[in-house]
């Protein structure tokens, strides 16, 4: 665990290395690197700029580059991200780079990390682990900086599994569609199993001085512009001392690849991603809420519902806890069966704070509902597998849908409540399959 | 950084076009790659300002209204866009007009 070892990342990708777009990222990234010494940030990414430009543009030649302001660091380009991951993932945008799997591509129990999702506000810092620290100041009796080493070497090393989901995972379903990340309705959310120190035994020992209310991550994630600011947001103090809240640097027993925060980052499990600081370099214990554009402008929902398509009103509560959820993992859309053919229904349901109590399935569009089996419940932030064998017996086009049940007797709506950033889909998942004569 | 995004921007170009002529390039990666602004006054800021940091996916895809659009240019400010108050105008009655409701 404490070696950083770059080889090991990428693995899974030569294996599949097949087709199409994903030889044209790994070239254009090769590409990229011999026409761009000296300016990393040179990536597919911003070939979508030029895209737009007019057909008559003229110079396909690079002129001899001169000398640019220089970024803060460097960056790692989309399209190395991308070639470490599944050719099952689909990039959803390249400014900034998002990216996910389809729910029938997130079958396994534990998430694999080449299917995890992407999402950044900003680009893609290159950090090295030789050298990085992690500052805890603020209200604290004893500010610290710690070296990676440090902290693998103070404070017990937590392994969990527990779930990860952006605010607007699953944005498309909302109607109008808000602004923001286009996530397919089966979403951007994923469940791996991470290890790192947990966050309240750093907190115990900087020794957290009474007035403090809310403890903020800060990320060494940098813009475009000099001009952004930093992505940063807090927690309250009641979910930063909670145990599995954890100070990770590794995600299914691997160093964090450096998309999804390497060499640390926050995880915050089963709350909006956006909780999860990654490139993580500083934690700051206050007495208040942090006060930024992502805690204020963002990541925010009504304190009381609005009709679709108002404005945001004044009264507007940071986005937490996810509510209760499932999808459909298994059959895929468009699969095909005979009639009185067993379908193996799977699929994957949690509750943010809550645990799941039930999850029923519906082949009548939610007229009747079958109860299907859960997995054993594992850690407390991990998803629950369900499975349900079901014979169609109607001959033609047939949906499934899963409705889930969490422990405070929460259930899936069959539409989320319209909100003008889009976040919190949870509405009742529906899979379309084909059922033909026998 | 006007320079380095020039740079940036012809690099690209002829990245796209070298690895498009070797390989058999497949629609773009991400949708939004190949939607384009609608023509007007005001395109060209937008294409400018905005594509500094999103695909104009982000903007093409939704509608707001003028208060909605005002907003967002406000939050974009806050988040280090480097737009004048005489660029905000035009571009909010750009994104208006094309991108209203």
């Amino acid at each position: 665990m404490d070696s950083y070892d770059a080889s090991s990342t990428g693995r899974e990708q030569e294996k599949k290395d097949i087709v199409t777009r994903r030889v044209f990222l790994k070239s254009a990234g090769r590409l990229g690197a011999l026409l761009a010494v000296g300016s990393a940030a040179i990536t597919l990414d911003a070939a979508s700029q030029t895209a737009q430009m007019p057909a008559s543009s003229p110079s396909t030649t690079p002129a001899t580059p001169s000398p640019a302001p220089p970024l803060p660091g460097p960056v790692v380009s989309n399209a190395v991200v991308i070639a470490e991951k599944d050719p099952v993932m689909k990039v959803l945008t390249e400014r900034p780079l998002t990216a996910n799997v389809t729910a029938e591509n997130l079958n396994d129990a534990v998430t694999p990390t080449n299917r995890m999702f992407i999402r950044n506000n900003l680009l893609i810092p290159d950090l090295q682990a030789a050298g990085h620290t992690l500052t805890i100041k603020g209200l604290v009796d004893k500010p610290m900086t710690l070296t990676l080493d440090d902290l693998k070497g103070t404070f017990p090393a937590a392994t969990m599994q527990g779930m990860l989901e952006c605010a607007g995972s699953g944005r498309t379903a909302f109607s109008p569609l808000p602004k923001g990340t286009p996530w397919n309705p089966s979403g951007g959310y994923g469940c791996p199993k991470w290890t790192g120190a947990r966050l309240r035994d750093i907190l115990k020992a900087a020794g957290v001085k009474p007035s403090a209310v809310h403890v903020a991550f800060f990320g060494a994630d940098f813009g475009e512009l000099p001009t952004a600011p930093p992505v940063a947001r807090s927690i309250p103090l009641r979910k930063a001392m909670e145990q599995n809240t954890l100070v990770a640097w590794a995600i299914n027993g691997e160093p964090l690849p450096k998309v999804h925060g390497f060499p640390l980052r926050m995880v915050v499990p089963g709350w909006v991603a956006s909780a999860s600081t990654k490139w993580l370099v500083g934690i700051e214990v206050l007495d208040a809420p942090f006060k930024g554009t992502y805690m204020d402008d963002s990541y925010r929902v009504p304190a009381h519902p609005v009709a679709p398509g108002e404005k945001m009103p004044k009264e507007s509560v940071s986005t937490e806890a996810w509510p209760v959820k499932s999808v459909i993992t298994a059959p895929a859309p468009g699969a095909k069966f005979k009639i009185g053919e067993s379908i193996a229904v799977a699929g994957k349901a949690w509750a943010g704070e809550n645990s799941i109590a039930k999850v029923e399935i519906s082949l009548d569009e939610g007229v009747t509902w079958k109860r299907a089996a859960l997995a054993k419940p594992g850690d407390k932030y991990a998803w629950r597998t369900f499975t349900l064998t079901v014979q169609p017996q109607r001959q033609g086009y047939g949906t499934i849908l899963a409705r889930a049940t969490d422990s405070k007797g929460n259930v899936q709506p069959i539409v989320a409540a319209w909100n003008p950033l889009g976040y919190f889909w949870n509405g009742i998942h529906r899979v379309g399959v084909i059922v033909e004569k026998a | 950084m006007r320079r380095h995004k020039a740079f940036r921007t012809i690099a690209c170009l002829s990245l796209l076009l070298a690895a498009g002529s070797l390989l058999d390039l497949p629609p773009a990666a991400g949708q939004q790659q190949t939607e384009k602004l609608a023509e007007g006054t005001g395109s060209d800021l937008v294409q400018a300002k905005c594509t500094l940091c999103h695909d104009v996916g982000h903007i093409t895809r939704i509608r707001q209204s003028r208060d909605e659009w005002e907003d967002t240019l406000t939050t974009m400010g806050r988040r280090g866009a480097p737009i004048t108050p005489a660029e905000k105008a035009i571009i909010l009655e750009y994104l208006t007009k094309h991108y209203g409701k």
